[in-house]
């Protein structure tokens, strides 16, 4: 089914990325994703000593500050720290360095539309840069699904309000394997089929909604191809930077 | 990565020592003359009213937003102008979030200092109808690296931001005022 996007894509259609890392010199990792207009800077302060009181302290703990473009820190903010903070946890080795806190920062430059997903792919190029152990990388993407049915892919802002729902969706970056039997089995399925968080507004139908997920699994590949590109091209020559 | 933890890193006596003697003799430690200035590169976002700033490693941005308020009563017919810095932990890790430091408001107070004394922005001209609605221009300063000379950096990065900001278009029909 054919629909006319504002700017001219196709509902598969991603706007162009730009990543770049290590921009901050202070903080131990950086990096600036940008998905069309929206830009999220995210910084990574590495182990401090100490965990917070209600975290547990055999395990690392990871804390998000979200910072908005303008304005004092609200609801929506404090949501989006929560939500970052579970994702981030669920692919960060948590048991290294037990007893410690690992801050991310996010600051919102610009916001044009899928702002969670941008900030997530920022954080997890921001932790790659800080060096922080993790198990696998994250994608996220953001699906639309509008009256009729059919679904859209990374949209703006104007789209967002016009479409009925849209859910966030992050899985794991698809993997790369050196063995020649292909990717790890978790339960007898690929790896790539895990889904590490979605997080929807508005109503659709379940039908939509594993639609939304088809989509997004599909265009979570290119995500990954692109993140796994722009962070292997600083990896040789970077072992002696230290924190 | 550094054994050292972040929020544990100190300036040992022997650093400091170091450039005491260093500026006694005229020597900074990257080298620059007494007077000389690092490289300032200021861009501007998309949006109106949004620029940053780079001077040598210190990174700021800066934002501005319009909102129409009621004025305060002695000064009904002329604009607010306000500054709201915060330092967040991105610029240095010593940083609590939540609690706004010292150093975050004296930065603040300079930097409005600056723009109030001086007149940079036309109060008066804020004013859509007198003793109801008023413009309050807020801007807001991230700092994002500290890499020193952070007072300059922000008052570069407001006023350029100031530059970019234009104000929307507001006209009054009948008794209401109504934004275009």
């Amino acid at each position: 089914m054919e629909v006319d996007r504002a700017d001219g894509r196709n509902p598969n259609q991603l706007r162009p990325l730009a990543c770049s890392c290590s921009i901050l010199h202070r903080a131990h990792g950086s990096a600036s994703w940008s998905q069309g207009d929206t830009k999220v800077l995210a910084a990574v302060y590495g182990p401090k000593a100490g965990t917070k009181k209600n975290e547990n302290p055999e395990k690392a703990s990871i804390e998000v500050i979200w910072k908005p473009r303008t304005g004092q820190i609200g609801k929506p903010e404090k949501e989006y720290e929560i939500i970052l903070k579970r994702t981030l946890q669920s692919i960060c080795i948590l048991t290294i360095n037990p007893n410690t806190t690992t801050s991310v920062i996010i600051q919102v430059v610009h916001d044009d539309g899928a702002l969670l997903p941008c900030a997530i792919n920022a954080a997890c190029a921001a932790l790659v840069d800080a060096g922080i152990p993790m198990k696998h990388l994250a994608v996220a993407i953001c699906c639309c699904s509008a009256e009729s049915g059919y679904c859209i892919l990374d949209p703006t802002k104007l789209e967002e309000q016009k479409m009925k729902a849209f859910a966030y969706l992050v899985f794991p970056n698809s993997i790369l394997s050196v063995l020649p039997e292909g990717s790890s089995l978790v339960q007898g399925e690929p790896m790539e089929h895990g889904i590490i968080t979605s997080v929807t507004h508005g109503a659709m139908s379940v039908d939509d909604y594993f639609h939304c997920l088809e989509r997004g699994r599909a265009a979570s590949a290119k995500l990954s191809d692109f993140l796994r590109r722009s962070l292997q091209s600083k990896l040789p020559g970077d072992l002696s930077k230290a924190g | 990565m550094d054994l050292r933890l972040a929020n544990m890193w100190r300036l040992t006596m022997n650093e400091k020592k170091f450039i005491k003697t260093a500026l006694t003799s005229g020597i900074r430690i990257d080298g620059r003359n007494p007077y000389e200035y690092r490289k300032l590169s200021i861009k501007f976002g998309r949006e109106d009213g949004s620029s940053e700033v780079q001077l040598g490693q210190t990174h700021v941005m800066g934002f501005v937003t319009g909102q129409l308020v009621q004025p305060y009563r002695d000064q009904a017919n002329e604009g607010t102008l306000s500054i709201y810095t915060e330092f967040s932990l991105m610029a240095n890790p010593s940083f609590e979030p939540g609690r706004l430091g010292e150093f975050a408001v004296e930065l603040g107070r300079i930097v409005d200092r600056g723009l109030r004394e001086s007149r940079a922005v036309d109060t008066e001209s804020l004013c859509v109808l007198a003793g109801k609605l008023v413009w309050a221009i807020l801007i807001d300063l991230h700092i994002l690296d500290n890499g020193g000379n952070l007072v300059d950096a922000a008052n570069i990065a407001a006023l350029a931001a100031l530059l970019t900001y234009r104000r929307p278009e507001c006209s009054l029909g009948g008794e209401d005022g109504l934004e275009v």
